[in-house]
């Protein structure tokens, strides 16, 4: 196995949302080699020896904050080797102004070619299923999740949580993994018709979709309860239980979970 | 040509006369629609006075959408004799505050944006006003990030003005590209570090293409050229304004007015 620099953060007990039998998870922050950069990413470890099936972890806007990694935690927690690559490189926030400067900067080739370096971490490691692995992200990483899965046919499942999409079928004719998306009807900047036009190119392109979800009554980032400090307008509590039902339940069928 | 024309402001062919006593159409401006894949889109064209054919520039929105400033500047360049193309890659939304932005762009669909652009360019290629030879794109944040994508994209665009815009590192994504660049950036924009600009440097010298200048405005914050902007109050923005706007200007004619 190649010798990474592991640093164990934490090993701790992580009650399951779903409110079913507790397990067992770890966390650690981990190095990924991505070009000629070195970067950490976030990574969530079932308990036992594997080897499991895998998920990157894809932030938002935000940076890798903790609720990015509460949800590592959780796929973790349902049996999948999660890794949340910084695609930041260390930055922050919970300040809207500051998260859009790094966002509006983040170079694209360079965020593919990070998440790229999560999956050749994965597929290194001895308790990964290296042909299952999938990819999952919310609204900047939603949108990143599926360039991703059409840059890295080692992807095999891609969850997009209201993240952009395309409606070009040609362009997704590389795509190798099946498709689950998650919007809020209220998205204005991506309306209920431009998700059911990427869901026909998807069609069009003959790939595996699972299932788009639109949710009504909800928008933007309904996912997240919080906004830093502060609760989270946006969120919408039955739409997120549904969400992750369906997302748990896709990856396993697609990933081959426990 | 199969565009409609949707006259929205004055077009009026009197006043100035030519050098035989005809009169020169005046300067214009006017909404105009043309196809992108399968949908009809608007930008507006910003026309110099005179016969032409001049040369143009692409002019590209923030996050907010095409707002009045944005209108304002595709004039400037309309001023300084360029056929000036404003588009809309919202479509008709215009959005304020930093959360409707970000949700609308995070929700752009890249492909979507990218054949408005190259629509756009097949819409001033139709016009008989404007040079073939001579495309300039001009994009402030959100929209200089799509500037240098459009190039990428778009062998026809010769000139790029990325300002505080997003930036490639990768130098075979920068392979494509047919255009010069020109970068304006910001020392406190928190999302374009000198390392990225540096790596954008590095990767343009690789694939063998040209930077005109990248230049970093110190103590200026990203969006420092518009009003609308947290930074355009800080001290040294309003010099910077002025600097780049030179810079702009220099730049454009070089590349395009210039060109044998």
């Amino acid at each position: 196995m190649r010798r990474t620099l592991e640093l164990w953060t934490a090993a701790l007990l992580l009650p399951l949302l779903a409110g079913s039998a507790l397990a067992e998870v770890k966390t650690m922050d981990v190095k990924l080699k991505s070009g000629d950069e070195e970067i950490i990413g976030f990574l969530a470890i079932p308990d036992g020896k594997g080897p499991f099936p895998a998920v990157v972890v894809i932030q938002e806007w935000w940076g890798l904050n903790d609720w990015i990694k509460d949800n590592a935690k959780r796929l973790a927690g349902q049996g999948f080797v999660a890794l949340a690559p910084d695609l930041y490189r260390g930055k922050v926030t919970d300040d809207p102004n500051m998260a859009g400067q790094l966002l509006k900067g983040l170079p694209r080739d360079r965020a593919l070619r990070d998440l790229k370096a999560a999956v050749n971490f994965l597929t290194e490691r001895d308790n990964v299923k290296k042909d299952r692995i999938g990819a999952i992200g919310w609204c900047m990483g939603g949108g990143y999740a599926l360039q991703m899965a059409l840059n890295d046919d080692r992807v095999k499942a891609c969850v997009i949580c209201y993240g952009r999409v395309m409606s070009d079928a040609d362009m997704l004719k590389p795509l190798n993994a099946a498709v689950l998306g998650i919007f809020g009807e209220d998205d204005r900047g991506i309306p209920a018709d431009g998700v059911r036009e990427f869901e026909k190119a998807l069609k069009k392109a003959d790939k595996k979709v699972e299932d788009i979800q639109i949710y009504k009554g909800a928008g933007h980032g309904f996912m997240r309860a919080m906004n830093g400090p502060n609760k989270n307008p946006e969120y919408r509590e039955d739409a997120t239980k549904d969400a992750w039902k369906r997302i748990e339940a896709f990856l396993n069928k697609s990933l081959g979970g426990k | 040509m199969r565009s409609v024309l949707v006259f929205s402001a004055l077009l009026l062919f009197a006043g100035c006369t030519g050098k035989d006593g005809v009169p020169e159409p005046a300067a214009t401006v006017e909404t105009v629609e043309y196809p992108s894949r399968n949908d009809t889109v608007r930008g507006i064209v910003y026309r110099p006075a005179g016969q032409g054919p001049f040369p143009a520039v692409v002019v590209l929105h923030g996050d907010a959408g095409l707002t009045t400033w944005e209108k304002e500047q595709a004039q400037r360049l309309c001023d300084l004799g360029y056929v000036a193309l404003a588009v809309d890659l919202y479509r008709g939304q215009v959005v304020s505050g930093v959360l409707d932005a970000h949700i609308m762009e995070r929700g752009l669909p890249e492909d979507r944006a990218l054949a408005d652009l190259k629509a756009a360019v097949d819409y001033l290629v139709s016009r008989p006003d404007v040079r073939g030879d001579a495309f300039g794109i001009v994009g402030w944040d959100m929209g200089g990030g799509y500037a240098l994508d459009a190039a990428r994209h778009d062998s026809r665009l010769r000139a790029v003005v990325v300002c505080y815009g997003r930036l490639t590192t990768d130098p075979e994504w920068l392979a494509s590209l047919q255009a010069s660049v020109l970068g304006i950036f910001a020392e406190k924009d928190e999302g374009i570090s000198p390392e990225t600009i540096a790596q954008f440097r590095a990767a343009m010298r690789k694939a063998g293409k040209r930077i005109a200048d990248l230049h970093i405005y110190r103590g200026c914050g990203p969006g420092f050229m518009n009003p609308a902007s947290p930074h355009a109050t800080d001290a040294p923005a309003i010099e910077a304004t002025a600097d780049a706007w030179n810079k702009i200007e220099n730049y454009l004619a070089a590349e395009l007015k210039q060109r044998p």
